[in-house]
């Protein structure tokens, strides 16, 4: 899978675990293993908000 | 070489919207993490690494850096970097700087003689520290400051905040002892208490888009976002208020352009979305009673805009997820309650042109559903040329 911001190549380690913290390696951004359906894991971008976000 | 760039810590639809439409309109656009990199510098130069990758030289080659961190503070010191190093940045420093405090924003308007809510500031922290005895409680003395210009309604907020947060109604005394007890300072508010009238804006206010390139003069973009709804006072679409759109009066896009370069100082282009309301009070241009039940009738088709915009998908499949968000804003905007109830903002806006009050300016302003598609202003293309247009300042 690409990431969603950089378009960097990410890879699944081989021994992730559910709710384990990925990073992108080229932009930093940050992705959580979650399970499938089917029992399959998939990276799913971590939604963080900080306190001095906005516009 | 690419010779502008994006520079962000995390993405999101506006982010993502600016690289579809400037991909769209053909500019390439170079990318610049925010976030997990590291910024080293000396006498000698700079590189920009991730664990990853170098970006170094893609900073290099940006000569215009578009600035849409989505923290404040990290956008600051990255206008701040990009400038140090001879980038234009949009929006530059000072409009980052000055957006981020409400108190200069307004000091600022109010110096050029732009109609704002009247606002009292004591530079007091409610709960203050002692050596010798539990933390002392100022709340009494800055209500009695507060309330002496005032008077025992106001409406209490932070310096730096955004999406309503911490936007407090206070009434009568003891309620508004009771809210600056809540009033807590910390790193993006270390310093004072922020109070202001509240304004009699009816059901409504305004969000107003105001750019400038460079070589050319400022210019308020004719449509306005309106965010509208009788659930309290503040309208903010982040309380779940529902979104119009008005036709700004002459009068009150001359002032937005003068906000805007009051804000922006002598930067050669800048892009900034003005808050602001009108005093409508008593003049109301249709019953609230008939608005309440058009807005009513509007639930169910507001309904599926925020089903849409809770795609989880959204950010991988992001032209799908545009087409969708504005297929249901697009239905909302049709029904005969939108239209009704757009009238009666247009026609209580137009009489209270010379009555509208503006509260701050929003420099990294969100836009790609709300703003896009109700008001018509994708601001990414605004942005762009105002990139385009510090690029061609270069080459001239």
């Amino acid at each position: 899978m690409n990431c969603i911001d950089c378009g960097g190549v990410l890879d699944l380690p081989c021994d992730a675990v559910v709710k384990e913290v990925v990073e992108c390696p080229d932009c930093g951004l940050e992705y959580v293993v979650e399970e499938t359906d089917n029992g399959l894991l998939k990276l799913v971008e971590l939604n963080i908000k900080g306190e001095d976000w906005g516009e | 070489m690419v010779d502008i760039a994006i520079l962000y810590d995390r993405s999101e639809s506006d982010e993502l919207g600016i690289r579809l439409t400037a991909k769209n309109i053909g500019i390439e656009l170079g990318y610049i993490p925010f976030h997990k990199v590291a910024f080293g510098f000396d006498e000698k130069g700079y590189t920009l690494t991730s664990v990853g990758r170098d970006y170094t030289n893609t900073l290099k080659d940006a000569r215009v850096v578009l600035n849409r961190g989505q923290s404040k503070n990290r956008r600051i010191f990255a206008a701040a970097i990009l400038e140090s190093i001879g980038k234009s940045v949009v929006n530059p420093l000072n409009v980052e700087l000055t957006c981020q405090s409400k108190i200069r924003s307004l000091l600022l308007f109010a110096a050029k003689g732009i109609n704002i809510p009247k606002t009292v500031y004591v530079p007091c922290n409610v709960w203050e520290k002692s050596d010798t005895r539990e933390p002392i409680d100022n709340a009494e003395s800055i209500s009695a400051l507060t309330e002496r210009q005032l008077g025992s309604t106001m409406v209490i907020k932070p310096d730096a905040g955004t999406h309503g947060r911490s936007v407090t109604l206070a009434r009568g005394h003891e309620g508004i002892v009771e809210v600056l007890h809540g009033v807590e300072s910390g790193i993006t508010n270390p310093v004072g208490v922020v109070a202001q009238e509240l304004i009699d804006k009816w059901f409504y206010d305004l969000r107003i888009i105001v750019s400038k390139e460079a070589g050319k003069a400022p210019y308020c973009h004719p449509i306005a976002l309106v965010r509208g709804g009788f659930r309290e006072f503040r309208t903010n679409t982040f309380l779940g208020n529902m979104v119009f759109h008005a036709e700004l009066p002459v009068g009150v896009r001359r002032d937005a352009e003068l906000c805007g370069s009051t804000l922006a100082g002598d930067s050669p282009a800048w892009l900034i979305a003005l808050d602001a309301m009108p005093r409508i009070g008593a003049n109301k241009t249709a019953d609230d009673h008939e608005v309440k039940t058009h807005l009513k009738s509007l639930e169910t088709p507001f309904a599926e805009v925020t089903k849409a915009k809770m795609d989880h998908n959204k950010k991988t499949q992001f032209e799908n997820y545009s087409l969708s968000v504005e297929k249901a804003y697009l239905a909302y905007k049709e029904t005969e309650a939108y239209c009704l109830i757009q009238e009666a903002i247009q026609k209580s806006l137009d009489v209270a042109e010379d009555r509208v009050v503006f509260h701050e300016g929003n420099s990294c302003p969100e836009f790609w559903e709300q703003t896009r598609i109700i008001a018509g202003i994708n601001v990414a293309e605004p942005l762009l040329r105002c990139a385009m247009s510090l690029l061609d300042r270069y080459s001239s």
